[in-house]
């Protein structure tokens, strides 16, 4: 199942289902409906598995300036980590209401940035943002996520080689 | 400055010839690829040279080079054999290639083997006594400040201390103990006082000992005396009431910060006069954010023209490099690898980017894999 944002084609091979979670046109299908709620980009069923993913672009080869200059201070300032926790948690409770979380979630973020220090960084923010905000909660049964991780371009499709992710230019440019 | 370093069967090395960047050069490399003996390697010709001006009788320079080599590397009963590869005579060779000022090329090279204690120096070197006179500057990964007064001052315990520490400790604690002899040019003084505030206090050399006195620089208040007008915008060191301790006291990353300091203080390092700087490791128990103070020291100095050789694995080091360092800047990368043959090579590039196998990036990519390894297992594969 091929789903895009932007300029990069995600591949999920093996996934029972995908779809564009963050769908605000209301004619599609899986329209959202709630503008005021935060949205992963896409959700993804497996057969074992769930699977939040959320993409930020600063790679983008037509990248503006002025986006990228909110990109950056966004990540520098941690506005970015507190948005991507805000999407986690409200997709989170829409498709629990779905009654749709009925398999383990990994939450998977691609920002195409070159430096893995920092995407690694991003990861550790992000999850010191989410419940349980880096406490002890022996009360709890169950975790609100197996993994959550950002990957640039080149570590994703490294380690999923079964989600290939393609930039649209670059292949439209090969051809 | 070096401006070549060339070993053969020399310790790990089979075959390496390693050109130095006139400014700052990083050699980085997975542990056991010999980033720290290609640095001593290229320090130990470098100081026998300027520690030992104008000797040209074959027998001494033989021994001067062996007792330099065998004590910096302190090889198994200190035998120099033990430093070659193989066992044909002759069959291993230590080059450099050094500039003089700036001017004057100077060759130093020797060889020797595993069987016998044989040193043979080149002869146009023992014959010219050409020698190499800047002397250069080596800071190990430990620190030597606590360590001070027992390396310089404990004759008695020479014997203990000279099994424990190689000849670069020795050499620094002499560095250490030369007295300023002039004032700091202006912006040199700026960033040594910016060093004290950072380390929240200076150390200070008497005679054979050291102790660190809190306090930090402030600025005069701003007078309206003509004649103390000169103080406008300078700082004065401002000591905490009763606050000198024993250098044991103080973070380790503080002395090692504190030996920068001293060896611009004293002059022991200035550019264009001193030898080239090497540094092993300088992030070793440094707390991180200490780093940029000491990127932008070493940036300040190779642009007055002083030569850095360091070995790191720090990625926050690298960074700082690369973000603020300008197109004036000159930084070589010298990436120490193991072949397909398991032979250490090395490759050189100007470009961080283009740092290739990048054991430190390669790191973060391990720690990516592993997270996606232990948290996920075969999903997406």
């Amino acid at each position: 199942m091929k789903l895009k944002e932007g300029d990069l084609e995600f591949h999920f091979t093996n996934a029972i289902d995908a779809i564009i979670f963050d769908q605000m046109k209301p004619k599609e299908d899986n329209f959202h409906g709630i503008a005021a709620m935060h949205r992963v980009d896409f959700v993804v069923e497996l057969e074992e598995a769930i699977l939040f993913v959320e993409v930020k672009d600063p790679g983008h080869p037509r990248a503006q300036q002025e986006g990228l200059e909110k990109f950056y201070n966004e990540l520098v300032d941690g506005t970015l980590g507190d948005t991507f926790k805000s999407k986690f948690i409200d997709t989170f409770l829409y498709r629990w209401a779905e009654e749709k979380l009925t398999k383990p979630i990994h939450y998977l973020n691609l920002v195409t940035l070159d430096d893995e220090a920092q995407t690694n960084n991003l990861t550790d923010e992000i999850i010191r943002k989410l419940p349980p905000l880096g406490k002890n909660t022996p009360r709890w049964k169950k975790q609100l996520f197996e993994n959550c991780q950002v990957f640039n371009l080149e570590a994703w499709n490294e380690n999923f080689p079964k989600w290939p992710v393609i930039r649209i230019s670059s292949q439209a440019g090969a051809q | 400055m070096i401006t070549k370093l060339e070993l053969k069967n020399f310790t790990t090395f089979e075959k390496l010839d390693i050109d130095f960047s006139p400014r700052i050069n990083v050699i980085i490399g997975e542990n056991g690829t010999g980033k720290t003996q290609l640095l001593k390697a290229a320090y130990a010709l470098a100081s026998i040279s300027s520690q030992n001006p104008k000797v040209t009788d074959p027998k001494e320079l033989e021994k001067i080079f062996t007792d330099k080599f065998t004590r910096i590397f302190m090889p198994d009963d200190l035998k120099i054999g033990k430093l070659a590869r193989c066992h044909e005579s002759l069959c291993a060779t230590v080059q450099g290639d050094f500039l003089e000022n700036g001017r004057f090329e100077k060759k130093i090279k020797f060889d020797f083997s595993t069987r016998v204690q044989s040193l043979k120096i080149d002869e146009k070197y023992k014959s010219q006594g050409d020698l190499y006179t800047m002397s250069p500057i080596f800071i190990p990964t430990k620190e030597v400040i606590s360590l001070y007064r027992g390396l310089l001052n404990e004759p008695s315990h020479k014997d203990v201390f000279q099994n424990i520490f190689d000849d670069s400790y020795f050499d620094l604690c002499n560095k250490l103990s030369q007295t300023p002899s002039e004032e700091n040019e202006p912006r040199i003084q700026t960033f040594l006082e910016d060093i004290v505030n950072k380390i929240q206090g200076r150390f200070e050399f008497e005679g054979s000992s050291v102790n660190f006195n809190a306090g930090q620089y402030i600025p005069y208040a701003q007078s309206t005396i003509e004649k103390d007008k000169t103080k406008d915008g300078k700082r004065f060191f401002e000591p905490t009431p009763d606050e000198k301790l024993s250098t044991h006291m103080v973070a380790e990353g503080f002395r090692k910060l504190g030996v920068l300091h001293r060896l611009i203080e004293n002059q022991s390092l200035v550019p264009k006069k001193s030898g080239s700087l090497f540094w092993d490791e300088p992030e070793s128990n440094m707390n991180p954010l200490l780093m940029r103070t000491i990127v932008e020291v070493l940036l300040h100095l190779s642009r007055k023209e002083q030569q850095i050789i360091l070995t790191t694995h720090d990625y926050i080091l690298i960074k700082w490099l690369h973000l603020l360092s300008d197109k004036t800047d000159h930084i070589k990368y010298h990436i120490l690898y193991r072949d397909e043959h398991n032979k250490i090579q090395v490759k050189s590039t100007d470009n961080y980017l283009e740092i290739e196998p990048n054991a430190i990036a390669d790191t973060f990519n391990y720690i990516t894999k592993e997270q996606v390894k232990l948290k996920m297992g075969s999903l997406g594969k």
